[in-house]
């Protein structure tokens, strides 16, 4: 018995599929699942689902009600008809990116623990991040721009779901307040995703820049699963009133200023986000509902805008406005479709852009912030001036460019025609979306007084548009204030414009260069490679660390222990001569003279275990340093030199500085050592059982051989190991004697092999 | 079975002779690191096990009984390093069968290859600091030699590099345990924590202390002994670089935490600063020495030091939450890193070369490689549904809950860079148009198995989260109450 | 260095440094002494035949596999002692002290299994140090 279906889950298995099917079928799967997939919404009611307990918390991966139902049909529509607008796309890759990020949008909406939703807002991230980057080479900058603003924002709500989770003990997520830095943090990573100033530069920097068909799904999912989120967690908090207002505001008069036909719409997802997240600010029901079908109407009317001039750019491959002109009469059907859509966002009565926006301002209204409701005002009048009028007269009125194109494939017509039919549906019928919203619905779009009013208003500014554009002369005044604050704000806005796209250019886009930059720079002073800063830093950084560690614990220098011990004449010989033979071995020049004296520093040494009554320590030490000088010796003789060796530029001072650090640290540390002796050592014991246990009256042979044998086990190993790398080095990388090698690893070859191998190294010469 | 506990020590050991013999005898050879190799996993996992359901384990080497003798110990911690260790080498040794293609190199690699593991796993395993000492000599010995052998400028560069640091630190080290010894007459471990916990305060003990800091530092990377790392990994052969990432400064991680859990308990808040801050330099420092590389091992390299600054991090919280967390974080960096790295490899072998800018179109040459390596990507940045996202998560989630924001904070901006690098890197090598130069070839699937395997495993460790965080929850827990393990070792007198 | 009197010394000192190491290496356990030592007493003897008679005396560097050889197998000795130990049932390492009542000259000997494991070291020891030697010198 199946529980539920989660819809994320049907998207994310047709992603899987995707790559094993081809022509129709995958027409059918693309479009197909998420057509059941919304379906499936129908099915079940509402309640908890897929409740799992991870880590002692517990995770919601299904909590259905209005609210996240009402997004989940929106999104599962519109990946049914982005899909049919995407269906030519031959790269599979593309279609499975969008799989899983309508996938990770529907799980973000489901989810009903932070945890969850931080999981799915993530897949969400780095599955879009394709969609940006099929959109060519030069979308690759802006691709990763777009991932570190995500990833940035992902960490903000992670830590917020850290910190508020550590507070109140749980991760469901419901309302949240904000408040605290946890609350705070969440809310940030919200309003990034949501695409609100200062946090927007995202937006239009990898929208427009995204493969066709990709950012008809960016366009679709992103912000709207941010508006989700926060009508969930955040309804009612004033600031985001204000938020929303500034980022109804501020997309459009960018979009005004803008050109490139995909950012200006990109710059209007902002404006038309913020009209929902004014809604949710003000929090009211009627203003929650608002903005719930505002986000409805505009994913698909949006898309549809989308899906125009990703036509007019797939089938002309100009994207500036100034370039394009004319079309149409060449894109008829695209014309009418994008006209629509446009209409729409306007809120021209009879679409769905007129049922959802001005269920938001009265919501404002009714919940008496006029203030709000007169800035959104402006704010819709400012779309309908830019989308309705500006754009489509750029591309498809204006001056006739002569640019040859026609309307584009079946495909992406019918996608258009789905979007288109849904506008104008919800329009017609306002009660299908009604319906669906959380809370229930007392609100009539169409009275006479709306009709009324979208109507002078729409006209008010078509009649500023015209005067603004053929009678360019700006003392002709028009009664309209909002007219007249846009004509004088674009120009305002024009001088403000470079200095304000100045900052966010060294905010953002440069911001990664400049952290490469410096990061080469830092690096290449902290690791300069040579050998002798590392050992310095090393070296001095211990020594230091280590001095002011003990002298931090009260530690205070005694010479007690030294100055008991009774010394020799011939022992005090003995430490001359140690002393200068290490000064000679530094001193010499030549490298031989240097490790001769090296080995006296031994033999001298040797001669101490000697008068200390240890003769066969002071054996080993002689022939180990026999053994060593001799082989360094052959070393230095025989040896290529390998490397160039990279001096570091000369520094006698801080030699000598670093010398003295470690002598004196080191000697105060064995005075330390001499001075304080615990308890009584291991060795009593090694000194008595030495031949009960052992069998053997040679102490230091027992400890080597049977008390500590596994030591001397692994040393063998390493003097082992030892020669076995100066056999690799020496025997398998002779490229000048490749005979030589071989007969040496195989054993001695056979002579007419050996002649056979001199043969082909002559030939091959 | 008592012997459980040395397995892991002896059997690469005598893996080791025993290819050492057959040098002649290359099929030989073949079957016998098959053999052994899925064994010591096994006797491994069966360790941990036992570990998991009977409490700590110790034994005598030699019969000599505890202060005396040399002891061997398995707790938790141990199982966990020493499973994780063999699930890396295994992937190594394998893929060092297609990445070595002279069977005269594969008749020395695999000895000194088996020499490394024994070495790993006796660091792992042992209880007394001056086998601890010897344990590290075979690790950096064999190293050294194996990053000779490939014999070329770079690789001796390097190598020399290695054994002078490496050197200054063994005597270091040397220091450090005769010192140790001098003052409490002992060098088993749990026997030192008995008798240094009265005497705690004694300078001494914190300059040794503070020694051993800087010895397993340098063995672990940690700022500003992470000069070798660089230049080690980028030049070893491919295995080593992933086993060297993977395990073998997780060894110095290992060592850190053990002396500080044991011998050192009470000088834990004396040196919780400098421990984070040093984690935090070592973050900041080797995230943008990574930003500022084009070469993709020497990326994944400094990358390496800076995750060691996040696990350095989580041990320096000194709370379960926050070891339990940096012990997660050992085990996926351990996967995470050592995938990438043989991924790096592959590149290596395609063209000769790894600079990113002569590597490009992967995409379209190799998707499995691509989806391989963008796996890592997202798993070491930290994304879910990976093993990534659940080591950060935990370390952050250890850090708010003991109020320390600065390093948390650190962690944050870090871990942002962490995305960038490895984002540009895999956008450059997989995306990007093809390269000049010769056709790409296709990887080899040889290659391509052991990496798919770590690949898989780093999901699995995001979808095993729970699991996985409650063997190290209780390995933490086991690390904060040292009489445990000081009744395991003394208890047998 | 190859003159004659070093050569003559050479032929003189090195046996007796060869069998001094042996005896070394044999009476290790109870006095001064042990495999190291006598690794190195051995070695010191082989390095001077090389330098007093380069590659005349006799043929190295076919020798240098016999060289590996030796440590290898010096390697085996002492892990396989230590194995014994294991097998006899107690631990690793775990050695044994046998007194064997020696035929003709009736003294009782005492044998420990540690000597075995010192043997392993002397070979090991000898064999590294020779190898070296042979693989450093073998550019000429």
């Amino acid at each position: 018995m199946i529980e539920w279906i989660h819809p994320a889950l049907v998207f994310f298995a047709t992603a899987a599929l995707v790559p094993f099917v081809k022509g129709k079928g995958k027409s059918i799967l693309l479009i197909g699942f998420p057509a059941l997939a919304f379906f499936s919404l129908m099915l079940f009611p509402d309640g908890n689902y897929g409740v799992f307990t991870i880590g002692g918390f517990e995770v919601v991966f299904g909590r259905v009600d209005k609210l996240s139902r009402v997004f989940a049909y929106v999104f599962t529509l519109m990946g049914s008809v982005g899909m049919v607008y995407a269906l030519h796309v031959k790269q599979k890759g593309q279609h499975i990116a969008a799989l899983i990020y309508g996938g990770g949008a529907l799980g973000s909406i489901f989810a009903g623990d932070l945890l969850s939703l931080f999981v799915f807002w993530e897949i969400m991230a780095f599955s879009s991040v394709f969609l940006v980057w099929y959109g060519g080479e030069k979308s690759w900058a802006n691709g990763l721009r777009y991932l570190m603003v995500h990833t940035f924002g992902g960490l903000c709500l992670l830590g917020g779901i850290v910190i508020f989770a550590g507070q109140t003990g749980s991760i469901a997520f419901n309302a949240i307040p904000a408040s605290g830095l946890g609350g705070w943090l969440i809310l940030i990573g919200f309003l990034i995703n949501a695409g609100a100033p200062p946090l927007h530069a995202w937006l239009p920097d990898a929208y427009p820049v995204g493969s066709i068909t990709g950012t008809i799904f960016l366009s679709s999912f992103t912000t709207k699963t941010a508006v989700y989120v926060l009508a969930r967690g955040f309804a009612g908090t004033e600031v985001l009133m204000w938020v929303g207002v500034i980022m109804a505001l501020y997309g459009v008069v960018y979009a005004m200023l803008e050109n490139n036909i995909r950012k200006l719409l990109a710059y209007h997802i902002i404006s038309q986000v913020g009209f929902m997240v004014a809604g949710i600010g003000v929090g009211t029901e009627l203003a929650i509902n608002g903005a719930v079908a505002h986000a409805f109407a505009h994913i698909l009317y949006k898309a549809l805008l989308m899906m125009g001039m990703g036509s007019v750019i797939f089938m002309t491959g100009k994207r500036k406005g100034t370039e394009l002109g004319g079309l149409y009469r060449t894109m008829p059907l695209t014309f009418g479709l994008f006209m629509v859509g446009g209409f729409s966002i306007s809120g021209v009565p009879f679409l769905s852009g007129f049922i959802s926006k001005s269920m938001v301002i009265s919501g404002a209204a009714a919940a008496h912030y006029p203030f709000v409701v007169l800035l959104l005002t402006l704010a819709a009048a400012g779309t309908f001036l830019s989308t309705t009028l500006k754009l489509p007269y750029a591309v498809f009125m204006g001056e006739d460019k002569g640019i040859k194109a026609a309307d584009p494939p079946g495909n992406m017509l019918l996608g258009m025609g789905l979007a288109a039919f849904i506008c104008i549906l919800l329009g017609v019928m306002p009660n299908l979306l009604y319906q669906l919203l959380p809370f229930p619905v007392d609100y009539h779009p169409y009275t006479a007084e709306h009709l009324l009013g979208s109507f002078q208003l729409l006209l008010a500014t078509l009649l500023g548009f015209t005067l603004f554009l053929y009678k360019l002369h700006p003392e002709n005044t028009i009664s309209v204030d909002t007219d007249w604050v846009y004509r004088k704000g674009v120009v305002w806005f024009q001088q403000l414009k470079n200095p304000l796209q100045g900052i966010k250019v060294l905010r953002y886009k440069d911001f990664l260069q400049g952290l490469t930059l410096f990061s080469r720079q830092v690096s290449q002073r902290i690791q300069s490679g040579y050998l002798k800063h590392a050992l310095v830093m090393i070296i001095s950084f211990v020594m230091l660390s280590t001095l002011l560690f003990s002298l931090f614990k009260g530690w205070t220098l005694s010479l007690d222990s030294l100055m008991q011990t009774d010394l020799t004449l011939s022992q005090l010989l003995v430490f001359v001569l140690i002393i200068s033979s290490t000064l000679a071995t530094v001193l010499f020049k030549s490298r031989i003279a240097a490790v001769l004296s090296l080995g006296m520093t031994g033999f001298f040494v040797a001669f101490f275990y000697v008068l200390m009554g240890a003769p066969d320590l002071a054996l080993t030490q002689y022939l180990v340093e026999a053994v060593s000088v001799i082989l360094i010796l052959l070393a230095f003789y025989y040896l290529p030199a390998y490397f160039e060796e990279k001096t570091a530029p000369a520094s006698k001072m801080t030699d000598i500085a670093v010398s003295l650090l470690v002598g004196i640290v080191m000697t105060f540390y064995m005075l330390m050592v001499m001075d304080s002796h615990l308890t009584k050592s291991i060795a009593s014991y090694y000194l008595e059982m030495s031949e009960k246990l052992a069998g053997g009256r040679n102490v230091v042979n027992v400890v080597i051989v049977d008390f500590r044998g596994f030591d001397t086990m692994f040393e063998i190993a390493v003097f082992s190991i030892a020669a076995l790398g100066i056999f690799g080095m020496l025997k398998l990388n002779k490229k000048k004697a490749p005979i030589q090698r071989e007969a040496a690893l195989n054993g001695s070859l056979k002579r007419e092999q050996i002649e056979e191998a001199v043969q082909r190294e002559v030939t091959s010469k | 079975m008592t012997h459980l506990l040395v397995l892991p020590i002896l059997i690469p050991l005598g893996t080791a002779i025993v290819l050492l013999l057959l040098r002649a005898n290359p099929m030989g050879r073949r079957i016998v690191i098959g053999i052994s190799g899925l064994s010591i996993l096994v006797a491994d996992i069966v360790l941990l096990t036992s570990i998991y359901q009977k409490g700590i384990h110790s034994y005598q080497v030699g019969g000599w009984s505890a202060p005396f003798g040399i002891v061997m110990v398995g707790d938790l911690l141990s199982g966990i390093m020493l499973v994780l260790a063999s699930v890396i080498s295994l992937s190594a040794l394998s893929y060092s069968f297609g990445y070595l293609k002279k069977e005269a190199q594969q008749a020395l690699f695999h000895p000194l290859f088996f020499f490394m593991w024994a070495g790993t796993n006796g660091a792992f395993l042992t209880g007394d600091i001056f086998n601890l000492f010897v344990m590290f000599e075979v690790m950096l010995m064999s190293i050294y030699a194996l990053l000779v052998m490939l014999g070329e400028k770079k690789q001796i560069e390097a190598g020399f590099k290695l054994i002078s640091m490496g050197l200054f630190t063994s005597a270091l080290f040397l220091a450090a345990a005769g010192g140790i010894y001098a003052f409490a007459g002992t060098l088993n471990m749990a026997d030192l924590a008995l008798k240094i916990k009265p005497h705690v305060d004694h300078p001494l003990v914190s300059a040794i202390a503070m020694m051993f800091i800087g010895v397993f530092g340098l063995k672990a990377a940690m700022m500003p002994f992470h000069f070798w790392l660089p230049d080690v990994h980028s030049a070893a052969p491919t295995p080593i670089s992933a086993m060297l990432s993977g395990i073998l400064i997780k060894v110095g991680v290992y060592a850190i935490i053990r002396v500080f859990c044991l011998i050192f308990v009470d000088l834990q808040g004396y040196f919780q600063g400098f421990i984070l801050t040093m984690a935090c330099i070592t973050m900041f420092v080797g995230a943008l020495g990574a930003v500022a590389q084009t070469d993709i091992k020497r990326l994944l390299a400094y990358s390496s030091v800076s995750q060691i600054g996040y696990i350095l991090m989580g041990v320096g919280f000194f709370t379960v939450g926050g070891m339990s967390a940096a012990l997660f974080y050992i085990i996926s960096h351990g996967v995470i890193k050592s995938s990438l790295f043989l991924a790096a490899g592959i590149l290596k072998k395609m063209r000769g070369s790894t600079e990113m800018s002569d590597h490009g179109d992967m995409i379209n040459t190799s998707p499995a490689f691509t989806t391989i390596f963008f796996i890592g990507v997202i798993s070491l940045g930290g994304i879910p549904p990976s093993g990534g996202f659940f080591m950060k998560f935990q370390l952050i989630k250890a850090g708010l809950d003991g109020a320390f924001y600065i390093p948390v904070i650190v962690a944050f901006m870090v871990s942002l860079m962490t995305l960038f690098y490895l984002f540009r890197s895999w956008q450059k090598i997989c995306l990007s148009g093809p390269p000049q130069g010769n056709p790409l070839a296709r990887p080899s699937v040889k290659l391509l198995i052991p990496v798919g395997i770590l690949a898989m495993l780093c999901l699995v460790l995001g979808l095993a989260a729970s699991p996985v965080s409650g063997l190290t929850q209780a390995a933490a827990e086991q690390l904060f109450s040292p009489e445990l393990y000081i009744r395991a070792v003394m208890g047998a007198m | 260095m190859t003159s004659l009197i070093f050569k003559s010394i050479t032929k003189t000192v090195s046996p007796i440094l060869m069998i001094f190491s042996l005896y070394l290496l044999l009476r290790g356990h109870q006095m001064p002494g042990g495999g190291f030592i006598a690794g190195l007493m051995t070695s010191a003897g082989l390095v001077l035949i090389y330098l007093a008679y380069g590659c005349d005396f006799f043929d190295w560097h076919k020798r240098s596999r016999f060289f590996y050889y030796l440590f290898s197998g010096g390697l085996a000795l002492s892990f396989l002692t230590g194995l014994a130990g294991l097998f006899i049932g107690g631990t690793f390492l775990k050695s044994g002290v046998a007194h064997v009542e020696m035929p003709f000259i009736h003294e009782s000997w005492e044998f420990a299994s540690a000597g075995i494991f010192d043997i392993g070291v002397y070979l090991v020891v000898c064999g590294v140090c020779v190898s070296l030697m042979t693989l450093l010198g073998e550019e000429e």
